[in-house]
């Protein structure tokens, strides 16, 4: 379905794709086989542990669930968040679009209440972390256009070095350049280009584990801001699949129950 | 409550009989001191000008499959004012969710609406104005509800078995929105009292980037209006007095990227009259504020309300009012908030600022000042405006591991 959704989109854009040359196309198709290997996963929970390291070396910690439901027209995510105190009980949940247009709801325990928050928060940090919204959502194909630069070693043994542009205009970004292993189509590497053009972050991916005989998942993302000196690491346990999630526990009408 | 006390041991049963298998208790407990301005000198005399306070909320929830029940109690301890010591159960409820139904029986509070000043559609619980004289903060109210959702929308029907009446601080103490009497026995236009049953029904659906939410209430108004009545003791009293009423309300959010556009309207019917409200609101999101980290939203509502009496904070009924809130997306979550209404008619102003932040793992400071610097005797402000303070608050959160 979404290769489909892609493919009208690349014919709409036919004259784009015409003088395209061959290194856009190779770079599509990475991308596109990347996020096949993903396709079918069904749902997935997992508990996060964050830590936010500062420039000086301090360290806070943030704890919270995810619950991840894949749908036809793009993912749904539940993040309730355990720790610190201050925020338990906060639920954020996101019904990601293809188009990089995502609806938002926060549940905030302490006014018990339900909003619908603007979507340019994404580019926002998540959690006073080096993250952005944008960087914890679903990486769908059609939000970027792409070009493959070169293929060279990575920690994931051979990668695909490609460069994506996002699509949307609210996007904190002007590009990233991402290193996929030519084995498994596992991302290994991600460098983000702020909007002046400048290295802004990079983060890397660790200790890849793989369920169902099918889904790579890394336990260890590091976020490094290479212009503050700060960083973020967010720590994967617990994964689960096929939990038999359904659309009604990713409504907005029933976000206040999410516990 | 009596009938509190025999909900609580129902619970506290069911707690035990669903063999709970994911289950924690949460603890929040603070330490608050306030500051109430000069009085004027024409002002009424008062019975305290500082007010140190602690508080506790314990929450407790226990789920097993289908089912989970869930339970919220708090308590206030004050250094004066015999009614600012209270406690209420803000919840105590059985949630059996059997898709596509959910049915949840208990003493729950549920928020109607999108604006940020005026609530207009709310009309389930009643206020805690003892907490809060705003409004903002909601006591429990016992309740069945079935909720039922599907690509459709998402249906509730509330059946509402007990009405429970406004607390007043005390005659003498600041921060009081009621005549300068002391308050009587309540008085209900039902001859059924507060065991008048009442309904409400709430369809609510999110299509793209609307979300629509259409409600009807049919009951006991939970906005009293004030009866004097002078008793033996020939000592002047007022009786708050609860009309029956219907509503019937409509509340939109359009959201567009960075913006958000909001309505709500309700027209009731009390006494015989039909009067109509609404407020019109637009927000504006901002990220990455002046090269920093931080988050600014900024609101400006509009309210216009012909009920009568007025839903609190009771003085909103031809007002503009704006606010923002900063997140400072930082590792201590801190967090400003300013609100400012003015009444459009009489020259009335009021303000709040709230800040918070995180000082320590477990630890929040709170700092708040509630300010009125221009208040018409014409308006219902009036009763609160000797009642300006700063409170500062340090809250402490002890936590159970989650599941």
């Amino acid at each position: 379905m979404r290769s489909l959704y892609w493919l009208t989109l690349a014919l709409s854009a036919g004259a784009t794709l015409a003088s395209a040359d061959r290194s856009d196309l190779r770079g599509l198709e990475i991308a596109t086989q990347a996020d096949k290997r993903d396709e079918g996963f069904g749902d997935t929970t997992a508990t996060l542990t964050m830590t936010l390291y500062s420039s000086r070396g301090e360290t806070t910690q943030r704890r919270m669930r995810a619950r991840i439901l894949e749908t036809e027209s793009g993912d749904k995510r539940l993040i309730i968040f355990d720790e610190p105190g201050d925020v338990r009980g906060t639920a954020v949940l996101t019904h990601t679009h293809l188009d990089g247009s995502d609806d938002q709801w926060v549940y905030l325990p302490a006014l018990e209440r339900v909003k619908r928050i603007a979507t340019a928060g994404k580019t926002g940090p998540f959690m006073g972390s080096e993250f952005a919204y944008e960087d914890l959502t679903a990486q769908e194909v059609a939000r970027y256009t792409y070009r493959h630069l070169k293929d060279e070693p990575c920690s994931g043994g051979q990668c695909f070095v490609i460069e994506r542009h996002p699509v949307n205009e609210g996007s904190g970004y002007s590009r990233q350049t991402v290193w996929i292993d030519e084995a498994e189509f596992r991302v290994w590497r991600v460098e983000y280009f702020d909007r002046k053009g400048s290295l802004l972050k990079v983060l890397t991916f660790d200790d890849y584990q793989l369920f169902n005989e099918r889904y790579w998942r890394a336990r260890s993302m590091k976020m490094e801001n290479v212009q503050t000196g700060k960083h973020t690491v967010i720590e994967w346990s617990g994964y689960r699949f096929g939990n038999g999630l359904t659309d009604a526990a990713f409504d907005p009408a029933r976000l206040a129950d999410s516990r | 409550m009596a009938n509190d006390g025999r909900a609580l041991c129902l619970v506290a049963a069911m707690l035990f009989a669903t063999g709970a298998r994911a289950s924690h208790c949460d603890l929040t407990a603070g330490v608050e001191a306030r500051r109430y301005s000069d009085l004027e000198p024409d002002a009424p005399a008062r019975d305290y000008r500082t007010l140190a306070s602690v508080q506790g909320e314990l929450s407790c929830s226990r789920s097993h499959g289908s089912q989970s029940v869930s339970a919220k109690v708090f308590v206030r301890w004050a250094q004066h004012g015999s009614e600012r010591t209270h406690g209420d159960i803000r919840e105590l409820q059985w949630l059996w969710t059997h898709e596509p139904f959910q049915v949840r029986a208990g003493i729950d509070r549920v928020f109607w609406g999108v604006t940020e000043f005026a609530h207009i559609v709310d009309v389930i619980n009643q206020a805690d104005i003892v907490e809060d004289p705003f409004g903002e903060t909601k006591i429990g109210q016992p309740m069945l509800t079935v909720t039922t959702s599907g690509a459709w929308g998402s249906l509730s029907i509330y059946g509402l078995p007990r009405f429970r009446v406004r607390g007043f601080p005390g005659l003498g103490e600041p921060m009081r929105p009621a005549p300068p009497t002391g308050i009587g026995a309540a008085l209900f236009e039902s001859r059924a009292g507060r065991s008048h049953f009442d309904r409400a029904l709430r369809y609510s659906r999110s299509q793209g980037p609307l979300d629509i939410g259409l409600s009807y209430f049919e009951g006991t108004s939970r906005d009293p209006r004030f009866l004097i009545g002078v008793p033996a003791s020939g000592i002047p009293e007022s009786h708050p007095y609860y009309e029956l009423m219907s509503q019937a309300g409509v509340d939109l959010q359009l959201t567009l990227d960075e913006w958000a556009f909001k309505f709500e309207g309700a027209r009731r019917h009390a006494a015989k009259r039909t009067r109509d409200a609404y407020t019109v609101g637009i927000e504006y999101a901002m990220v990455g504020v002046l090269g920093t980290s931080a988050d600014l939203s900024t609101v400006l509502e509009y309210v216009r309300d012909h009920r009568d009496p007025l839903p609190l904070p009771g003085f909103l009924d031809d007002d503009l009012e704006f606010g923002f809130r900063i997140s400072g997306n930082d590792a201590r979550s801190s967090e400003l908030k300013l609100g400012v209404t003015s009444d459009r008619r009489r020259d009335s102003r009021a303000w709040s600022v709230e800040f918070g932040t995180r000082i320590a793992a477990h630890w929040r400071l709170y700092a708040q000042a509630r300010v009125f610097d221009k208040v018409s005797p014409r308006d219902p402000l009036t009763l609160l405006k000797n009642d300006s303070y700063l409170s500062l608050a340090l809250v402490r959160y002890f936590l159970s591991p989650s599941q």
